[in-house]
């Protein structure tokens, strides 16, 4: 009869970062990455007063 | 022939290339398409930055125009430093008319969940056999929700770096806090936004 055994080798046991759910572990590169993915989105949500705005505050100035 | 700032009076000027400091000059020296210049240069930065920070077209309009005002004023009246760049120093501006804001209206502006979850309550699905133009305007819209739901904090880093073009030092400067600090609330900003995202994909396939 053959007997086998497991080594107890630390490689083998979980550490405890093993525990964590991965996606709580974001590198910096993938947030980078995420970045570059959204900001074509980001800027079509840019915006300009409106003219009469602008207008208002140009007469403004004039009128100072 | 120049005035005694150096800059061209009585003739046509190409403003486009002139700087921000020296448009300020054009126009405290009294030509107002030195301020026509800088507006039409800076005016989507500083207004998106104000809109997505109050969510109101309306009080965008009247902050915008109140923090201009406050501009022309303190150009006009001499007391500007021109040591101090000048789209930092309008967001200081307008930054501290939405935080005015605010503390009058004694509310909160922005609805804040850690987990992202309330982003369900706000948001609206379509069919995923809906037109392509419409599920793009969804994004959008998704995306602008998102943001508003970030915490403060992270919520005007994220329009400071990206809107106003400003850099970490000058975000740093602006609300008080240390690069470190400004980088990190970029990062949890991503981040926050890259979950909120990542469980809205999972809800539609789902």
């Amino acid at each position: 009869m053959t007997k086998t055994s497991t080594s107890k080798n630390n490689v083998n046991l979980p550490t405890p970062n093993m525990f964590q759910p991965k996606t709580d572990i974001e590198s910096d590169a993938e947030i980078d990455l995420f970045y570059d993915q959204i900001k074509g989105k980001l800027d079509r949500l840019a915006k300009n007063p409106q003219d009469e705005t602008i207008n208002k505050i140009l007469a403004y100035s004039r009128a100072k | 022939m120049a005035n005694s700032k150096g800059f061209s009076v009585g003739k046509p000027m190409n403003l486009q290339s002139y700087n921000d400091q020296d448009l300020v000059k054009v126009y405290i020296t009294g030509n107002e398409n030195g301020l026509q210049e800088l507006l039409r240069r800076h005016k989507s930065k500083i207004y998106t930055s104000i809109y997505l920070l109050v969510k109101d077209q309306y009080l965008a309009e009247d902050i915008f125009q109140d923090a201009f005002i406050k501009v022309i004023n303190t150009l006009r009246s001499g007391r500007y430093n021109e040591e101090g760049k000048f789209l930092p120093w309008v967001m200081r501006i307008a930054h501290n008319l939405v935080i005015d804001y605010f503390r009058k209206e004694k509310r909160t502006p922005i609805i804040t969940s850690s987990d992202g979850m309330d982003v369900f309550n706000m948001l609206h699905f379509y069919d995923e056999s809906a037109e392509d133009r419409m599920l793009r305007d969804q994004t959008h819209k998704d995306l602008k929700a998102m943001i508003h739901l970030l915490p403060d904090e992270q919520k005007e880093v994220l329009l400071m770096r990206h809107y106003a073009d400003l850099s970490f030092k000058e975000i740093a400067d602006l609300t008080d806090v240390s690069i470190n600090t400004a980088l990190g609330r970029m990062r949890y900003a991503l981040s926050n936004l890259r979950k909120m995202l990542k469980t809205k994909e999972m809800t539609y396939k789902g």
